[in-house]
């Protein structure tokens, strides 16, 4: 696959792609955006190379997960180095804070308490609509403990959000409405 | 896959979490654009870093050829040592003789990874000159007696001779009142 080729298949995933990236990094949208941009070098750069084994999106899904690990440790030892303490607190942008709805902040604290493994899994599943199978390719384990971390995520994150009290959402009656017109 | 009571429940708070990021989704060309514009500023910082260290192995190699050069000119130019051999120069030259050779083993001691056998010889020279060193001062001890006291006499030598070597009457008989 050539360059201009590859291009407009990242072109077509790249919400996906962003989405994605945001959950790796904690719902940071600037670190975010950095570690996309950083993937689409890896890319150009040919430091991370489509070989065509699997699908480009769990490859690309793949590659974005690596690339925020390596982003986040470098983000803790500068963190370290400077002598600040900030490291392992969750990210919080007061105005995106603001637009979002009450529920759906519940919903990302629920989410955000989940171990890393069963957040990633519920968000490829959910969110990505990946089968396990896919799931485990991205994360690169077994479908074994991918169906495990789904099964105690979902639990988990199922228990939290009856504990805070969170229903179904505005959208979703919305969607359901609209999908009954369609 | 098919979602199913709560799973359904989840799923509609995860699309409306994707939809509230599709809002705040940059531009996929501008990411790209900022890639490429990164790949090139990496590439030109790759080049001067292996140009910087090219030169600086040049640096190195011709500043080592031209230490080694310089150190074979010095092993060259090492005049011949003057070893005194009358008593005279013995005693007057030692301390400027002393002091070349150490001058010279001081500007020759980053020859000696170089001309090892050299140094050798400069040594074994400098020790032979030590000693035989004398005071310049080492006359003044010598006595007038010395070859009396240092001296035996001799069996050989005739019976007047040894006579002085014995007491004389009076002084015998003069022993014997007291």
């Amino acid at each position: 696959m050539d360059i201009a080729e590859l291009k407009t298949e990242l072109e077509a995933l790249h919400h996906a792609s962003f989405g994605w990236a945001l959950n790796c990094c904690r719902h940071n949208r600037l670190d975010a955006e950095e570690v996309l941009q950083i993937v689409y070098l890896k890319i150009l750069q040919g430091k991370a190379i489509y070989r065509g084994e699997s699908q480009l999106r769990t490859w690309l899904f793949a590659v974005i997960r690596k690339t925020a690990v390596t982003e986040r440790r470098k983000h803790v030892l500068r963190t370290l180095v400077a002598g600040s303490s900030t490291a392992d607190k969750p990210y919080s942008q007061p105005e995106v804070e603001l637009e979002r709805s009450e529920m759906q902040q519940r919903f990302q604290q629920a989410l955000s308490r989940l171990p890393a493994r069963q957040r990633e899994t519920l968000h490829l599943v959910f969110y990505q609509d990946l089968s396990l199978s896919e799931a485990a390719e991205v994360m690169n384990i077994s479908i074994g403990s991918a169906r495990r971390h789904y099964e105690r995520g979902k639990q988990k994150l199922r228990e939290a959000l009856d504990r805070e009290g969170v229903d179904y959402g505005i959208h979703w009656r919305r969607k359901e409405n609209s999908s009954a017109v369609l | 896959m098919e979602f199913t009571g709560d799973e359904k429940r989840i799923q509609a708070l995860f699309s409306e979490l994707s939809l509230e990021d599709l809002n705040h989704a940059p531009h996929f060309e501008k990411l790209w654009r900022r890639a490429e514009a990164n790949r090139s500023v990496v590439r030109r910082s790759a080049l001067v870093f292996v140009t910087a260290a090219i030169l600086a192995a040049v640096c190195l190699v011709l500043t080592w050829s031209w230490y080694r050069a310089s150190q074979s000119e010095q092993a060259a130019n090492i005049p011949p040592q003057i070893v005194p051999t009358t008593s005279d120069a013995r005693v007057s030259q030692p301390e400027q003789s002393l002091s070349a050779s150490s001058k010279e083993l001081r500007t020759a001691h980053p020859r000696r990874m170089v001309r090892p056998r050299q140094i050798g010889n400069v040594a074994i020279r400098e020790a032979e000159l030590l000693s035989k060193w004398e005071s310049p001062t080492s006359i003044l001890l010598d006595s007038p007696t010395v070859s009396v006291l240092s001296s035996l006499p001799q069996l050989t030598s005739s019976a007047r001779d040894l006579e002085q070597f014995l007491p004389k009457n009076n002084e015998v008989m003069k022993e014997s009142k007291q």
